[in-house]
């Protein structure tokens, strides 16, 4: 059973993390980024839950992403189930899982997640704007992301109390 | 539950029990690598397997999005059927006033090519065709300005389609799932439109640049030293580009300076439509390819 629930607990948050990050936050006028929920949820459910439910979890965000949004299918794919893999391996070799330190997890997965995209959709067109990129994509996003990303991991970790499932760590901390 | 029980049961058993979790993480990669290969050597409107996923999100997306709309008080939508039904019917008495308009438009243009004898084109353009689509959702990572129409190949939208609303030009169809299409803006950085004044139909190349997306704002190039672009200032996409159609207003020239080597001058463009306000377009269904062959036709 304990199964099942981490099922639903993951899957509803990537359905809500969808529906804010994709329909719901881009109607608000004169914000000036959309944070990368999908991608936190990615992490947290690697990091939580181990690299097997991280690569799915990746995958499916990955998913999500590229059917409505680029039309290039399997381009979010790729870099979230990698992300949500070494997300889980990461996890099993840390000793911490202090609030700074998933942060700057946090950062790390932005980073990859947004050097894979200036790569592939802007370099292979050799467009050289990377300063502009930065500061008008990059660092809004990974603001919002990580304003955003707190509540979203105490409340997988408080579901995750709640209906005793078996994290990847030894004891749940609560935040 | 006992079904899912023995389901799950099954597929620990059959499956997980033997795949280990590199397997997976390589088996999804290279999925995903073979994809992206397909795509970038994809024939135009081959049926991919987005396509067929689409046939379920969109249908999704489309009803949260309404429900999003309620509680962010967007004016877009708290929609009911019938007052979608206004909306449509509206918009359609909206098309028949820009086919007036365009065709105006394109009427004072053919007028000002005769005069300045540069052109002989003496025929009219035929009237465009337009699809009334809402936009469900934008590509949630970037703001690189892509977004989603509710309206797809069923409904007639085939790549390179122009999209435009009551403004003017906001950007061209470039990929088309069943039920839905994405629109690539032509504030998207890199995107290029070839643009001429309205009134003296001089050339130059409009294109979307990253730096200058928070102010709506294009950069102008390519335009000749000896062309006075502020006198008009309205720059509308020409008769040489063979995606757009011509005549579509694209924004206002300013800023223009004459390049280091005094041939060219460049500048920016603020955008006639307002992107941050978005909510329905109109996709005109005359693509560039047929208008050229209803020309030769004539």
């Amino acid at each position: 059973m304990s199964g099942l629930k981490r099922f639903l607990v993951i899957a509803v948050s990537v359905a809500f993390a969808f529906l804010l990050q994709c329909i719901v936050l881009p109607k608000i006028p004169n914000l000036i980024a959309v944070p990368n929920l999908l991608l936190a949820v990615v992490l947290t459910t690697g990091f939580l839950f181990g690299k097997v439910r991280g690569l799915f979890t990746g995958v499916v965000c990955g998913l999500l992403l590229d059917i409505p949004g680029s039309g290039v299918p399997g381009f979010y794919t790729l870099i979230f189930s990698l992300l949500g893999y070494g997300d889980g391996v990461l996890s099993e070799h840390m000793e911490s899982e202090l609030i700074p330190v998933l942060y700057v997890l946090l950062l790390v997965n932005e980073v990859c997640c947004h050097a894979y995209v200036y790569v592939f959709s802007f370099l292979i067109r050799k467009s050289f704007s990377f300063l502009p990129y930065v500061t008008q994509v990059f660092v809004p996003e990974i603001l919002l992301t990580m304003v955003f990303f707190l509540p979203l991991y105490g409340l997988l970790i408080l579901a995750a109390r709640k209906w005793d499932l078996k994290v990847n760590k030894g004891e749940v901390k609560v935040v | 539950m006992s079904l899912f029980a023995s389901i799950g049961e099954f597929i620990k058993k059959r499956i997980l029990s033997h795949l280990t979790p590199k397997m997976a993480l390589i088996a999804v990669v290279s999925v995903c690598v073979i994809l992206l290969m397909l795509q970038y050597f994809r024939r135009e409107d081959a049926v991919s397997p987005l396509s067929i996923a689409g046939v379920v999100v969109i249908p999704f997306q489309e009803g949260v999005n309404k429900v999003g709309s309620v509680l962010f008080k967007s004016e877009q939508d708290r929609l009911s059927l019938s007052e979608a039904k206004e909306r449509i019917s509206a918009l359609e008495q909206e098309n028949l006033e820009l086919l007036k308009k365009l065709e105006n438009m394109n009427q004072t243009a053919l007028e000002n090519t005769e005069l300045r004898g540069l052109l002989k084109a003496t025929e009219q353009f035929p009237e465009f065709e337009m699809e009334a689509a809402l936009i469900i959702g934008n590509d949630g990572v970037n703001s690189f300005e892509r977004f989603t129409i509710n309206k797809g190949t069923a409904d007639g939208i085939r790549t390179d389609m122009n999209v435009i609303n009551k403004d003017g030009l906001i950007g061209i169809v470039t990929y088309t799932g069943l039920n839905y299409a994405v629109v690539t803006s032509i504030i998207e950085d890199g995107m290029n439109v070839s643009a001429m004044t309205r009134t003296g139909h001089d050339n130059c190349i409009v294109t979307g640049d990253l730096s200058h997306s928070g102010t709506g704002t294009l950069l102008l190039t390519n335009a000749r030293s000896d062309v006075d672009l502020t006198k008009d200032g309205a720059l509308v996409t020409s008769f040489i580009s063979d995606k757009f159609l011509p005549g579509l207003l694209i924004g206002y020239a300013g800023d223009v300076t004459v390049n280091a080597g005094g041939l060219t001058k460049s500048g920016t463009v603020t955008t006639a439509v307002d992107f941050t306000r978005l909510s329905e377009v109109l996709v005109i269904t005359t693509l560039r390819e047929e208008l050229k062959e209803t020309e030769g036709g004539k």
